[in-house]
């Protein structure tokens, strides 16, 4: 716990300690949602793979907007608000930062069911999340900020794929575009 | 397919940069810099008969003087992203205070100095006090008015309070709570009370957008919790993880917490002092994980008017560990405030805890114990480092021992034991 303390420490101000059966969490509660609740968005998204159609992607965006008011806090909120909003956002991040590495390296054959049961997950999570935080005990705890670590190395893993992949389909659409011209 | 390409490159960037933003927005005497290398403290020197602010860095152990004031109180803390130095002080006019000046000064950055003057304060000697509050960019300050000031466009949004009224206010994570004494109408057929004579407090949020006051409860003299208790500290000290605030009460010759929420009482928890006239400091501060309650504890010594300053170490049962930092002498009237010169700051990562005697009144600490204090928490010891604060060298030598408050004033006189530990049982 001490070395995960550490590790979040870097990435994390734990303005607002997070609590579960006594034990603190090495990251705050905002925190909570987007670490924790990036392993069950990971595990829906992996599960169900929904299109990037029109809905979903505004619907994933929708999920990273919504953290303006509360981030900045335009809206006063206490500590359930700021796990949801975490959660949320963790369930944007993850689909909006797999959609370009998973289109380069594994085509997608999502079906309209397949949203469904994937939103149907989703919201799943939150409840469930909520619910390890205010009734866990120390176990939970750590399994908690296991599963924290665990979304801080896929959040890791995401960006580098990312980085490595976006550059790369830009320059394929500029020479397409050179070789059109 | 192009088209499509080119939103979800979009999209991508985005949650990148989405991710970057949230990383970014997630991350008091003495003040720690964010990244907990160096520490600001207050100090007196009274030879040069002036205050000042002292900069420490841990790394290399270097105590350098940054700030001085001929007149003033300073009260130094770093803001929120470590760039810039906070500097408030109390401008003082015929012996009352009379207005509150901040300076803001570059740290590592090229951040433009700035100097902020706000109103004279005349109705009252409430000054505001450090930590101030500092969310998004924005501090506040508090005393007969709440103050925003805005640290990259220097604007200043201030709202006045009603008259002979003032406010406290405290940081907690990205809110600002407020304690605003005041007192009852009188009822009928009661003398109206004077205005020194507060009899409730109420507690809330202040709105940083418009600087109003969201109250939560007031606690009033005849209230339940009050009756139970002979005084209470009306500082609040927030705990960590849950939204409950507690606040020191005495009752005879015990302490105890008294615990709150937003909705007001909720319960006691004794502490267990180990001896007589033990007097704990108000400003305590929670350690990260909520389990410790850190606090300034003064120990009475055998001797009349002496004191072992010490660091009290409080766990969830009430049980407390003392860590012995230097012997003060109550030679003064500072004694009866010493909450305001005598305060604990835990490091950000928690693991260290500083505490400083640099700004007590000259008669108040010996010379070589006049210093900041850095606990080692990790350390089952507890080692302490102390630094001397940067003071003019006092002709003839350092004081190395205090003397108690009525023996008359003696050159230095050598005393291997200055800083005796507060026994335990």
């Amino acid at each position: 716990m001490d070395l995960l303390r550490e590790i979040f420490g870097v990435v994390c101000g734990r303005g607002h300690l997070c609590l579960v059966g006594g034990v603190a969490l090495p990251f705050c509660q905002r925190c909570a949602g987007l670490y924790a609740g990036c392993v069950w968005a990971a595990i829906c998204w992996l599960a169900f793979r929904p299109r990037p159609g029109r809905r979903v992607l505004w619907i994933h965006t929708g999920f990273l907007l919504i953290m303006a008011p509360f981030g900045y806090h335009w809206v006063q909120h206490g500590e359930a608000i700021r796990i949801l909003t975490g959660y949320l956002f963790a369930v944007g991040l993850v689909y909006l930062l797999a959609l370009n590495p998973a289109e380069q390296y594994r085509r997608r054959e999502g079906r309209t069911r397949n949203e469904f049961l994937y939103f149907s997950a989703v919201s799943a999570g939150a409840p469930l999340l909520l619910a390890a935080i205010y009734w866990g005990g120390e176990r939970t705890a750590v399994a908690l900020s296991i599963a924290g670590a665990a979304g801080l190395l896929l959040y890791f893993v995401l960006v580098i794929a990312n980085l490595i992949v976006l550059p790369r389909i830009a320059w394929q659409a500029l020479r397409s575009r050179l070789k059109h011209a | 397919m192009e088209r499509r390409n080119g939103l979800h490159v979009f999209l991508g960037l985005i949650a990148l940069v989405g991710l970057a933003m949230f990383i970014l927005a997630c991350t008091g005497w003495p003040g720690w810099s964010p990244d907990g290398s160096k520490i600001v403290f207050p100090y007196a020197d009274a030879v040069a008969k002036r205050n000042g602010v002292a900069h420490y860095d841990l790394a290399t152990g270097k105590v350098t003087s940054v700030f001085q004031l001929v007149d003033g109180i300073p009260f130094p803390q770093f803001s929120a992203d470590g760039k810039r130095l906070l500097i408030g002080w109390i401008a003082m006019e015929n012996n009352r205070v009379n207005r509150f000046e901040m300076l803001t000064l570059p740290y590592g950055s090229d951040k433009p100095m700035r100097h902020f003057v706000l109103p004279t304060i005349t109705e009252t000697n409430e000054v505001p006090q450090n930590p101030y509050p500092e969310v998004n960019g924005n501090v506040f300050v508090a005393s007969t008015y709440v103050a925003r000031i805005t640290l990259e466009s220097g604007e200043v949004l201030r709202k006045d309070l009603e008259p002979q009224q003032y406010i406290y206010i405290f940081p907690r994570g990205d809110q600002v709570i407020y304690a605003r004494m005041y007192t009852l109408p009188a009822k009928e057929g009661e003398e109206a009370k004077s205005g020194d004579d507060k009899d409730a407090c109420e507690f809330g949020e202040v709105d940083q957008q418009t600087l109003d006051r969201k109250p939560w409860f007031t606690i009033k003299s005849d209230d339940m919790v009050v009756r139970n208790v002979d005084e209470l500290s009306w500082v609040p000290v927030f705990h960590p993880g849950t939204e409950e605030f507690a606040m020191l009460a005495r009752k005879g010759d015990s302490e105890t917490l008294a615990f709150f929420s937003r909705n007001g009482f909720e319960r006691f928890v004794p502490l267990t002092l180990q001896g007589p006239e033990w007097q704990l400091g108000l400003f305590m501060q929670w350690s990260l994980d909520g389990k410790t309650l850190y606090a300034p504890l003064l120990a009475k010594t055998q001797t009349d008017g002496l004191y072992d300053y010490a660091v009290a170490e409080i766990n969830d049962r009430g049980e407390m560990h003392t860590i012995p930092i230097a012997r003060v002498s109550k030679r003064g009237d500072w004694a009866d405030s010493f909450s305001y010169y005598l305060r604990v700051s835990l490091s950000p990562d928690g693991k260290k805890l500083a505490t400083s005697t640099a700004y007590l009144p000259e008669e108040a600490v010996a010379d070589v114990d006049r210093a900041l204090f850095v606990v080692d928490l990790t350390d089952p010891a507890h080692k302490t480092t102390k630094v001397l604060a940067p003071v003019t060298p006092r002709p003839g030598g350092p004081t190395t021992s205090v003397n108690p408050p009525e023996t008359p004033r003696q050159p230095p006189v050598e005393d291997p034991q200055s800083t005796p530990a507060p026994k335990e049982p």
